[in-house]
């Protein structure tokens, strides 16, 4: 570190490193406006509740999601949706008419357009469901949406149901997704007898359909693949895995016997819910990144379902398997510092790089957190909660934050104030095309931990499971070499490593 | 050289008779051999009926739903009442829906941005405000500049003073922000309180602002309301008549343009409970 008389760039504009517990706890509560104002002036949430409500709901087959606002509300949730998501995942587009609410439907209310609109849908795109989501304008407007639907239904075959999403009424992410996930308990059914062995996963998007087209393109898979090998090896079926599917298939969700967790900011809400509604317990493990987190993921469910044998065989079969990657990283890694960004943009991102980073200490590296906004920290409080049960609680770096600006990454080099051959970074982001933080690759080892740039061939998505922490190991070992070499990196070949595939 | 025409806004708790004063007194200016304009902002947009026989008008915020905002439409939601008086409606949604402020809003900004005003060579306008002044929306005519000439009608109830104080303070704010809205005085509508005059007038005596004329309470009001007229087409000869006459006078002559001191609550408390010590009408 810095010695008393040299203050780093970081120092100097106040910024420290904390461990993230001390963090969420110096952070004042989120509906504490004066102190977030003093705190962090010009913080206005880094995401519209509209933008994930809407998201979330892209992952719902034969659907509509009718936006209840003006063009432009619309226009935004269109773009990022059928870009990010549609393009880049490869899930297929939704429809998202909107209800165009201009000034004078703001003076006289809403509501007509909401049950035209809603009328129009059901007999233009014929679908299974409509779900509306409501805006600012809208909800500053107070319309009542749920009489629209009401009145609209008579005259509907699709089911209506309505996530509120006003951007205003959740600024940060967290919260944002803490208050749209279990709107999803109210499209399930209470059911009338529970599935033996059977096993839904929470907080993942995508649906099998989805999981297997994108494995016949030979690309990159997402986390329930992995997941679902577990459950069939542990001789469990998988029942649902939620936000995905179409109306019949979320709406049978709570036949399952236990619901496991993928993504704890998504899932935790709403497994809570399902067991306040309709009885479903839930597992405590999730995102488990590494080879020891997946192993208690693996061993909380067989546990669960009393399946221990099948779990331990399948541990010793998979972790063997890992044993040279492992030796391998281990060697190069070991003792080095993790440089951990949390989101490049938008500074959003926790749950993820918490699972890596307990993946990271577990092949002997130290972990440093940074680019979360300390609010949205607060705001995600259930999956702070789960890392700190599962005791670990990293450093983070600790700081005002100015809105949208990311962190730069050789001032925190600086600040650390280690060798520069000691740190590996890695960085990811939402969009595809952000840039990660400018830093020359011939000295220091950039890990992309983004779905597509990680170039590992049916690895899951974010990295879950043995065959994620195989990934993440070739990809680190990938990057620490070609840092080694010290030539010229090149954006593919140089800098993300080659192409590596699993064998199916 | 473009004329200037005046503008002046009443404002009042809701109730307080600000729709029916309005009417009389834009009745009276006509008579005056002067062209005047009455603009109701309230959604219910019955400001002006008395001018139309009794009809209610469609309203800026019905037509440009209806038709889209055009200048040749506007013109649907512009009417000729009662000697010529110009006779539009802000309108807005029914009630427990939308958002009428934006209403009023949306309405005014039409008015200004088509000229209408001075297109149709109008001399003098009213405008007519819902009630207090609580919403934005309201408040436009005096926050965009439309009227800086405001009135007060109240009588001497306690709440209805107690709105009168709350416009009184909204308008000392803006003062203080920069905006040139300034009272001009406060009308008496007379409800029949024990002591009133004597209430009203202390009131506006300790808010500093010139009391301008007590209205007082008549059937004549009633009867020609309910023949969809104003006292002034109804009764011209009746006293009450001369009394909106005899107002409308004084606010063609009044030059106060004031900054009020509005009262502390604990203040216009104290006042009602002054007087509350007299003798009980039974």
């Amino acid at each position: 570190m810095f010695s008393e008389t040299k203050q780093s760039k970081l120092a100097k504009a106040g910024y420290r490193w904390v461990k993230v517990s001390e963090l969420y706890n110096e952070t004042p509560p989120l509906g504490s406006n004066c102190d977030i104002k003093d705190k962090f002036p010009g913080y206005e949430g880094l995401w519209c509740k509209l933008i994930m409500s809407v998201t979330s709901y892209a992952m719902i087959n034969n659907a509509v999601a009718v936006i209840h606002g003006p063009s432009n509300c619309g226009w935004a949730v269109r773009n990022f949706t059928s870009t990010d998501y549609s393009l880049y995942y490869g899930n297929p587009f939704l429809y998202m008419p909107c209800t165009n609410i201009d000034e004078n439907a703001v003076i006289s209310g809403g509501n007509e357009s909401l049950i035209k609109t809603l009328i129009e849908v059901d007999r233009d795109y014929n679908p299974e469901h409509i779900c509306v989501f409501d805006t600012c304008s809208t909800a500053l407007i107070a319309d009542d949406i749920e009489l629209a639907i009401n009145t609209a239904q008579k005259d509907c075959k699709a089911k209506i149901n309505y996530i509120p999403a006003a951007g205003f009424t959740a600024p940060p992410l967290g919260k944002a997704i803490e208050e749209c996930s279990v709107k999803y308990a109210n499209l399930m059914e209470t059911p009338d007898t529970i599935l033996k062995d059977s096993v839904n996963i929470l907080g993942q998007y995508k649906e099998n359909f989805c999981v297997k087209r994108m494995q016949k393109r030979g690309k990159y898979p997402d986390d329930a693949t992995e997941l679902v090998r577990y459950i069939e090896a542990l001789n469990l079926k998988l029942h649902r895995v939620i936000v995905s599917g179409n109306y019949d298939y979320i709406k049978t969700a709570p036949q399952a016997k236990v619901n496991v967790i993928s993504c704890p900011t998504w899932g935790f809400p709403l497994a809570q819910k399902m067991e306040e509604k309709f009885g479903t317990p839930y597992l405590k493990h999730a995102i488990p990144i590494g080879i020891e987190a997946t192993s208690k993921w693996i061993n909380e469910l067989a546990d669960f379902m009393n399946r221990q044998e099948e779990a331990e065989t399948l541990i010793k079969q998979e972790t063997d398997k890992l044993t040279s990657i492992y030796d391998e990283v281990k060697k190069l890694a070991q003792g080095k510092i993790a440089l951990i960004e949390c989101g490049r943009n938008s500074q959003t991102a926790f749950a993820r790089p918490m699972a890596l980073a307990r993946m990271l200490k577990e092949i002997g590296m130290t972990p440093y957190l940074f680019g979360l906004h300390p609010l949205e920290l607060k705001a995600k409080a259930m999956d702070l909660n789960y890392f700190l049960w599962d005791e670990f609680d990293p450093q983070i770096l600790a700081g005002n934050y100015a809105y949208q600006q990311p962190i730069n990454i050789n001032h925190v080099i600086e600040d650390l104030g280690f060798d520069q051959d000691q740190y590996v970074y890695f960085t990811e982001d939402v969009f595809p095309m952000a840039r990660s933080g400018m830093l020359d690759a011939c000295d220091t080892p950039r890990v992309e931990t983004g779905v597509h740039l990680r170039r590992v061939i049916n690895s899951p998505g974010r990295g879950v499971g043995f065959r994620g922490a195989q990934a993440l190991a070739k990809n680190i070992i990938e990057a620490i070499l070609a840092a080694k070499r010290g030539t010229k990196p090149t954006l593919y070949g140089r800098v993300h490593g080659n192409f590596w595939e699993f064998t199916k | 050289m473009n004329k200037t025409i005046r503008q002046i806004a009443i404002y009042g708790k809701g109730g307080i008779g600000k729709s029916t004063l309005s009417s009389n007194l834009t009745a009276s200016f006509s008579q005056l051999n002067l062209h005047p304009a009455q603009i109701g902002c309230d959604p219910k947009a019955d400001s002006v009926n008395t001018l139309m026989n009794g009809d209610f008008i469609s309203t800026i915020s019905e037509i440009v739903r209806e038709y889209g905002n055009s200048e040749e439409s506007f013109y649907k939601a512009v009417y000729k009442g009662f000697n010529d008086i110009l006779c539009i409606e802000s309108g807005g949604p029914i009630p427990g829906q939308g958002c009428a402020g934006r209403g009023v809003l949306v309405a005014l900004n039409l008015i200004e941005q088509y000229k209408i005003l001075e297109k149709l060579n109008i001399d003098i306008a009213v405008y007519d405000v819902l009630g207090d002044i609580v919403c934005g929306g309201f408040a436009q005519p005096i926050r965009q500049g439309y009227a800086e000439e405001v009135y007060i009608v109240t009588s001497g109830e306690y709440m209805a003073l107690f709105a009168a104080n709350n416009i009184a303070a909204s308008i000392q704010l803006f003062a203080e922000q920069g905006l040139k809205s300034r009272v001009a005085g406060i009308i008496s509508n007379l409800r029949n309180v024990h002591q009133e005059k004597d209430i009203i007038e202390e009131f506006a005596g300790l808010i500093n602002v010139p009391l301008i004329h007590h209205i007082p309470r008549s059937d004549y009001v009633q009867r020609s309301e309910l023949l969809g007229k104003t006292v002034i087409e109804a009764y011209p000869e009746s006293k009450q008549a001369q009394n909106y006459f005899e107002l409308a006078n004084k606010i063609l002559n009044n030059e106060n343009r004031i900054i009020p001191n509005a009262l502390s609550k604990h203040k216009l408390l104290e006042l009602m409970k002054k007087y509350s010590n007299s003798e009980l009408m039974i």
